[in-house]
């Protein structure tokens, strides 16, 4: 795989984990939830449903305490990038 | 080998009412002891039932193992009340282990020079439950398990501990659990075993997993490519039964009546609080597995 190829599928899997996070985890529509979308309930069911996500589709663990800190959608994706 | 196997729990059932808490952790009942119920008794009614249905006279016994971590008292151990109880003069002591304790029992017991060997594995876990703490109080159900084996005959070990977690699920008096923390380590250790066991392989019966919270077994046997069907969970029905969860498994879940007839090659996996995990496989010849019965 060349690089534009890791970009590209670096981008899809984002947006694949940006849609998950949205309808799944947070059982809100994915239409305009952005990076910037406030993660809203943001409680321990929903990190754990993200830590989740983040393995199934990074295969990342990232600890439960960084992700309490994430206010956003993009601070999300900054602990797997 | 483990020749048999009977679960005891309490008799009143708690009914989870919380959807969103029963479609996250995947448990819709509990059961819990009353006042007068403790894991000593639930741990002799069911010793005292499977001694009886295996006709083991009970001064046969190399040694009696008590995993808890709600003993009726602080000094003695369980198991010196149990073989006082059932008659056994042999060894007998408890290990202060929770959702690992069941295959550090096997392990121990394994290491012992013995040739029958009782391991009674259980807590009365809501009572270290804070009820203004739903995330635990749901979560974990109360139960007491007896296993009789002889001659301890195991393929596979994956023992360790990762005590960086030892904060993360505590009980000081009362459970603290740090949900988040569990999950991680839980998907990242736990493929881990299964890997070691099963890589490449496929041959193992059954996964009898620590029926920690559905959402975490489910997401674990997805990661770790195996089917529904050989992995057995009843957390539904009993919720986090901290060490007794891998024997009330084989004694009331999909895999119980291929267990009573057949036997078969079995891999167990147990972690929890401590982050403590182990794991273990075994070819069974067709094991006792008695009525689960109540206290």
């Amino acid at each position: 795989m060349d690089k534009m190829d890791e970009l590209i599928d670096k981008i899809d899997r984002q947006a694949e984990f940006l849609r998950a996070l949205a309808e799944t985890v947070l059982e809100v529509s994915a239409d305009g939830f952005t990076v910037d979308s406030l993660l809203d309930p943001w409680d321990s069911l929903a990190w754990i449903a993200t830590i989740a996500l983040i393995d199934e589709t990074f295969n990342k663990q990232v600890p439960g305490a960084d992700l309490a800190l994430c206010k956003t959608a993009g601070d999300v994706l900054r602990l797997v990038a | 080998m483990i020749r048999g196997i009977v679960a005891c729990v309490p008799k009143h059932i708690v009914a989870n009412d919380d959807a969103k808490f029963i479609a996250a952790t995947g448990v819709a009942y509990r059961r819990i002891a009353d006042e007068n119920t403790d894991s000593m008794q639930m741990g002799f009614l069911a010793a005292q039932r499977l001694l009886d249905q295996l006709d083991w006279d009970a001064r046969s016994l190399g040694a009696i193992i008590c995993v808890t971590q709600t003993p009726r008292a602080r000094m003695p151990g369980n198991a010196m009340g149990i073989a006082g109880l059932l008659g056994a003069t042999c060894p007998a002591f408890d290990l202060n282990m929770a959702c690992s304790g069941y295959v550090y029992a096997l392990w121990v017991a394994g290491g012992l020079p013995a040739n029958r060997v009782l391991i009674i594995a259980g807590d009365t876990v809501s009572r270290m439950c804070d009820p203004k703490d739903a995330g635990t109080t749901n979560l974990f159900g109360d139960a007491v398990t007896a296993t009789a084996i002889d001659l301890v005959f195991v393929s596979h070990w994956g023992m360790g501990t990762d005590g960086t977690g030892y904060s993360s699920l505590i009980a000081d008096p009362m459970i603290h659990m740090n949900g988040p923390e569990v999950m991680s380590f839980a998907i990242s250790k736990v493929p881990e075993l299964v890997s070691v066991v099963d890589g490449g392989t496929k041959k193992m019966d059954w996964h009898l997993f620590h029926q920690a919270n559905a959402f975490i077994l489910n997401h674990i046997r997805k990661k770790c490519g195996l089917p529904i069907s050989k992995v057995p969970m009843n957390i539904s029905k009993y919720g986090n039964t901290s060490s007794a969860s891998i024997p009330l498994l084989m004694a009331d879940s999909m895999c119980t009546e291929s267990l009573r007839k057949h036997g078969g090659r079995v891999a167990m996996y147990g972690f929890g609080a401590g982050f403590s995990y182990g794991s273990c496989c075994m070819e069974l010849d067709p094991v006792r597995v008695l009525e689960v019965i109540e206290a």
